[in-house]
């Protein structure tokens, strides 16, 4: 069963009186375990295109299925069950909550998707230990570097074993070095936990390291595997 | 979660919302319950005053006498703890030094003091003591006593009226003596009541027909079950009545009263609800982008807004306790408390060679030496609740915009 599955899916913008179409007849299609990288110019809808995936917001036309489930159809009340159990999610920033630790950040969703505390601290501490920061687990977000931050949220984004990991721009806002770290976690993980990997980058070296690479430029998808 | 928040609300802003809210709400549950338990020592007091020297918790009125197997069939009911005939008149007193004043005399058998703890309880004798074996001794309250500048052992005029029927009765002056003058700390009865033996009432201000029975219960809320059991086995001339009928005018009063001080004190915590709805508001404003990163991580609208819904429980929960905890403690000390603040604003007025001093709850300028404080248990748990409400459901009201909060907008943020 494919992971994701788009079709004719079109969003616009309302913009005055003016209608702003920023996709449109985009078509996708991603199977159980396959990584794709997505790169296209500043305002090409990536972003827009992530949302939507991520059920963040709806299509206008169209539809996107995962795992079989339309989730374009899918009322917000279902939504969060989807965003829990089948999506992890890595942006650009962080995004963790300064109030709880590394351990408790990553921990979180889990728990939220209803595992048990101790299974859920368990896995965390596992996926923790897979991104190298097993000693910084009771360190607060404030305490760690911002590659570490990343690191958090790339285990935060797999604590629930998603059949699908969304990452916009994951190593945006780093250095070299730690963007270098973070991308190489970023795809062992990927191939360890066997989840399919949508990335959204600016960066195509970083989109070359993965096998299958699409561009968004006039509002569609266009497989660009000689990047 | 939510203690998290609170914890970091308070290193963040030093004296922040949540300190203040806990602060107002602890404030307002002790004032409240400090109120309640002085308005209770006060009205229970008097009610209890009344209930145990005047009124009784039972009366039956019967046109004859009861047969002392019939009156020892009575006393032998569960829950009934003395029972006594009684006859109560209003009359004219005179002594000696003073002009004629009203009093309420009540005739009851010499043994009654040893028959009805109630009566041992509420009555001290500031002279003399409990003594009506002769029939001319009579027992006076102490505030008619100073009235009349009598003391034991003085006599007493009080105005008769006898005679074979209505129209040929004659005033007719009978001389008493005072063997014991008693306090309840109730003015009304210390001012205007008086205790006669039984068959002086009947000889000098009332027939038979006045005779009345004063039942008191071990548990005066059990009345009408105490009703139910003596009915059947009185004659069908007698009438019985419990002590919410005859005294519901004054009691319904004392109720409104406490009621109405409720409300009052109580919207205090409306005051509070506010405050805390208005800054549970100002932090969801600033955690938009974390409740919408916890709903972009899979939490449910619901789930996130019970982390601030518990915020605000926690603050109702640690409120109602320290101001439980404070409420006791003042009103257990009051007396201490308004003793002490009374001697420092006097030492303060007399540094400052003042005229003026505080004047505290004294005998000279109240009835009673102390404050009365009566704490019933289930009005600090309707507090304790009220606290916890009014905190959880203002939370609750403020957290309303949660289901509103777009994950999207933390990802267009980025």
């Amino acid at each position: 069963m494919s992971v994701l599955v788009i079709e004719s899916l079109k969003k616009t913008y309302q913009s005055g009186r003016d209608e702003l179409v920023i996709l449109e007849d985009l078509d996708f299609h991603l199977g159980p375990g396959e990584a794709v990288a997505i790169t296209g110019d500043s305002g090409c809808g990536k972003s827009t295109l992530m949302n939507l995936i991520a059920g963040l917001d709806t299509p206008t036309k169209g539809t996107i299925s995962s795992c079989g489930r339309e989730i374009s159809a899918l009322p917000e009340s279902k939504l969060h069950d989807y965003r829990s159990l089948s999506l992890g999610l890595v942006f650009q920033f962080h995004f963790l909550l300064k109030e709880l630790t590394a351990l408790e950040n990553v921990f979180l969703p889990g728990w939220m998707a209803g595992m048990k505390k101790a299974e859920a601290q368990d896995r965390a501490l596992s996926l923790l230990a897979s991104v190298g920061l097993t000693e910084r687990s009771h360190h607060y977000p404030g305490e760690l570097s911002g590659g570490e931050r990343q690191r958090v949220a790339l285990a935060r984004a797999l604590i629930n074993r998603p059949p699908l990991l969304l990452a916009d721009e994951p190593t945006g806002n780093l250095d070299e070095s730690s963007s270098s770290a973070v991308e190489d976690l970023l795809l062992d993980m990927v191939k360890n936990e066997g989840t399919s990997l949508v990335l959204v980058t600016h960066d195509l070296a970083l989109a070359q390291r993965l096998p299958v690479r699409y561009r968004l430029e006039h509002r569609k998808l266009w497989r660009h595997d000689g990047l | 979660m939510a203690g998290r928040y609170l914890k970091a609300s308070r290193r963040d802003k030093g004296l922040s919302s949540a300190v203040l809210s806990i602060v107002s709400l602890t404030l307002g549950v002790m004032a409240l319950l400090t109120v309640l338990g002085v308005m209770n020592g006060f009205q229970l007091g008097f009610m209890e005053n009344i209930l145990e020297v005047s009124s009784t918790h039972l009366r039956i009125s019967t046109p004859e006498q009861f047969s002392l197997p019939l009156e020892d069939k009575l006393k032998a009911l569960p829950g009934i703890r003395s029972l006594l005939p009684l006859v109560d008149s209003q009359t004219l007193v005179k002594s000696s030094y003073s002009s004629p004043q009203g009093a309420f005399i009540r005739g009851l058998p010499p043994q009654a003091w040893e028959e009805d703890e109630g009566l041992k309880k509420h009555l001290t004798f500031l002279e003399g003591s409990w003594d009506l074996a002769q029939s001319n001794n009579i027992l006076l309250g102490s505030e008619m006593s100073r009235r009349l500048g009598v003391s034991v052992g003085d006599s007493l005029s009080l105005l008769a009226l006898t005679g074979p029927k209505f129209s040929l009765l004659q005033p007719r002056n009978v001389e008493f003596t005072i063997t014991g003058i008693f306090k309840t700390g109730y003015l009304e009865l210390d001012a205007g009541w008086a205790f006669i033996p039984l068959e002086s009432a009947l000889e000098f201000f009332a027939g038979e027909e006045d005779l009345f029975y004063g039942i008191k219960l071990e548990n005066p809320e059990l009345d009408y079950g105490a009703m139910d059991q003596i009915k059947p086995l009185l004659p069908p001339t007698a009438t019985v009545q419990s002590w919410r009928e005859y005294n519901s005018s004054f009691f319904g009063a004392l109720r409104m009263e406490k009621t109405a001080m409720m409300i009052l004190i109580g919207l205090i915590f409306i005051i509070v609800g506010g405050n805390i709805f208005q800054s549970l508001r100002r932090t969801l404003r600033e955690r938009e982008e974390e409740i919408g990163l916890l709903k972009a991580v899979g939490g449910s609208g619901s789930r996130v807004r019970f982390i601030f819904l518990f915020e605000g429980f926690i603050i109702g929960l640690v409120s109602g306790t320290l101001g439980v905890g404070l409420g006791l403690l003042l009103s257990g000390n009051i007396n201490e408390i308004l003793s002490g603040t009374q001697t420092l604003v006097s030492f303060i007025s007399h540094l400052g060679a003042s005229e003026e001093s505080l004047s505290g709850f004294t005998s000279q300028l109240f009835y009673l030496d102390r404050i009365p404080v009566r704490i019933l248990t289930h009005e600090v748990v309707l507090v304790f609740v009220f606290a916890i409400l009014s905190s959880t459901i203002s939370s609750w009201l403020a957290t309303r915009t949660v289901e509103d909060i777009k994950p999207a907008t933390v990802l267009r943020a980025e």
